[in-house]
């Protein structure tokens, strides 16, 4: 009975601890990473220097990325972009028994259930990538270019909402970014805040 | 006899305190409903509103800027003719800590005052006030709620009908931060964001927080800062990783940990370039104190432990006789 009581005044006074978590800057490298994608082959982010490389933190349970592939947006953003030879990467970081959690069975029927285009669906049950990128938000996107120097970390677009009405108005960041980047232009929105469903690490 | 009476007066007090109140619409885990600080309109006399938005236990909806994730809540105002529509006003927020994620917000019970301004004159004899609101709900998962509330209220031209606030809204414009003449003043360099101010004298802060209104400006999973130096005191933030350097303003709300509770006030002040020190770093959450279900659950602990040792003792009692 004693020590159900200091157990229970331990659990209700004793503020929980957070962990210090990395970020990814934007205009430093890239942070390397390995993970297995929906087929159980392990993929190298290094592999794919010299090409853009789009990295899309998803939870299917989210109502936010509800609202990207509900209304079409993210399959059509991933089809546009990997035809122009962009390497697209869907990240799942949520831990098993969390929202959002898929293994690789469950990746490839919610990749298909969506008629989404990634190049490849990774997971990281573990969130190790997702916190070393400072991943935050589901979506959180950011975009690396062909020398592995990230240029751009924020919200998929400016209209933070779960309303699929607001796609056709908003301003798309990362479709932005491929573009002026590619056109050799700076990129103008580089850093914004994302928006969305915590990722469930 | 006396009982009745009590009865009596008990239903008057709840009848008196449902009365001004209004429609309410229950979506998910929390229910809105929009209250007014009067039984009727009165033309030309600004109507007091709120969004009030009840959550049930573990949910949190959010603060204008919601910090590492979320989203703030909308509201879209459906008013008559002539009716103008104030800003709907932020009360302080607190902190709520997920997975190492810090985000700024709302539990339990939270009202969102907003002022309209009414025309001289009105034709009917009553008015619909109608609010769309818009709002995202989160425990462990995020679910978008919305609701569509109406509040129909008479139109009184005798300025003696008009009732005043009603205690929800008094206690809502009580939580909104307050704007002073305090001393404060701010500094960004690449390794903090300083806050230095003066509070009013009766206050001892013993801690503070800034919440920064701009998006990706503070470091919201970091532990903020807090020293007094001299005659001031400071918090200070860590700046985000991929902060916008230009900005030439701080805004947001400043709570100060002080005796008698927690005090907000408004800060916009200049945001000066240098380099300021990080100050000592102060617990990423505020220390907790119980809340009122603790306690009741500590009680109700105590009343179990009785229970079940009282019959032993008694037991123990009888076999020495």
């Amino acid at each position: 009975m004693k020590r159900m009581a200091w157990l229970a005044l331990f659990l209700l006074f004793v503020a929980p601890v957070s962990l210090a978590r990395a970020a990814a800057i934007v205009g430093q490298r890239a942070p390397s990473f390995e993970l297995r994608d929906a087929d159980g082959k392990a993929v190298k982010l290094d592999s794919y220097r010299g090409k853009y490389v789009v990295l899309e933190w998803t939870n299917f349970g989210c109502p936010f990325v509800g609202k990207q592939y509900g209304s079409g947006n993210m399959q059509s953003l991933q089809k546009k972009y990997t035809e122009k030879g962009v390497v697209w990467l869907t990240i799942c970081s949520s831990a098993k028994g969390k929202q959002g959690y898929v293994d690789g069975a469950g990746a490839k029927e919610g990749v298909k259930e969506r008629d989404a285009a990634p190049t490849r669906f990774l997971l990281d049950p573990k969130g190790s990538v997702g916190k070393s990128y400072g991943a935050k938000t589901t979506p959180h996107m950011f975009v690396i270019d062909p020398k592995g120097t990230l240029i751009y970390n924020g919200a998929i677009d400016d209209k933070p909402s779960t309303n699929k009405d607001d796609v056709p108005t908003a301003k798309n960041y990362v479709a932005a970014a491929l573009d002026e980047s590619m056109a050799g232009e700076k990129v103008a929105m580089s850093a914004t805040q994302p928006y969305g469903c915590s990722v469930k690490y | 006899m006396l009982g009745k009476t009590y009865g009596a007066a008990m239903g008057l007090a709840l009848l008196v305190a449902l009365w001004p109140s209004a429609a309410g619409a229950k979506a998910g885990n929390v229910e809105a409903s929009l209250v007014a600080s009067g039984d009727a309109v009165v033309p030309g006399i600004p109507l007091d509103v709120g969004i009030r938005l009840r959550m049930k236990r573990g949910w949190h909806v959010y603060w204008k800027n919601p910090g590492d994730s979320g989203l703030p809540p909308t509201v879209l105002w459906t008013l008559p003719e002539g009716f103008r529509p104030g800003p709907v006003e932020w009360p302080a927020p607190r902190r709520f800590l997920d997975e190492g994620l810090v985000t700024y917000g709302y539990h339990d019970e939270v009202v969102f005052p907003a002022r309209i301004q009414t025309p001289g004159s009105l034709p009917g004899d009553s008015v619909t006030i109608a609010a769309r609101v818009d709002w995202l709900e989160c425990k462990d998962i995020c679910v978008p709620g919305s609701a569509t509330l109406q509040l129909r209220l008479p139109v009184r031209v005798e300025r003696r009908l008009y009732r005043t606030s009603t205690r929800t809204l008094e206690r809502a414009r009580a939580q909104l931060p307050e704007s002073t003449g305090w001393f404060l003043q701010a500094e960004t360099g690449p390794r903090a964001i300083s806050l230095s101010f003066i509070p009013a004298r009766h206050l001892k802060p013993r801690g503070a927080y800034f919440y920064a209104d701009e998006p990706l400006l503070v470091d919201y999973a970091a532990p903020q800062g807090f020293e007094r130096s001299g005659q001031f005191w400071r918090v200070t933030m860590k700046p985000a990783p991929n902060a916008d350097r230009n900005l030439d303003r701080l805004s947001g709300v400043l709570v100060i940990d002080g005796n008698g509770g927690s005090h907000s006030v408004h800060v916009d002040v200049p945001l000066r370039t240098a380099d300021p020190e990080p100050a000592p770093p102060q617990p990423l959450m505020p220390p907790r104190t119980p809340s009122a279900a603790a306690y009741v659950a500590i009680l109700a602990g105590l009343a179990i432990v009785l229970a079940l040792s009282v019959p032993r003792i008694f037991r123990r009692r009888t076999h020495h006789n």
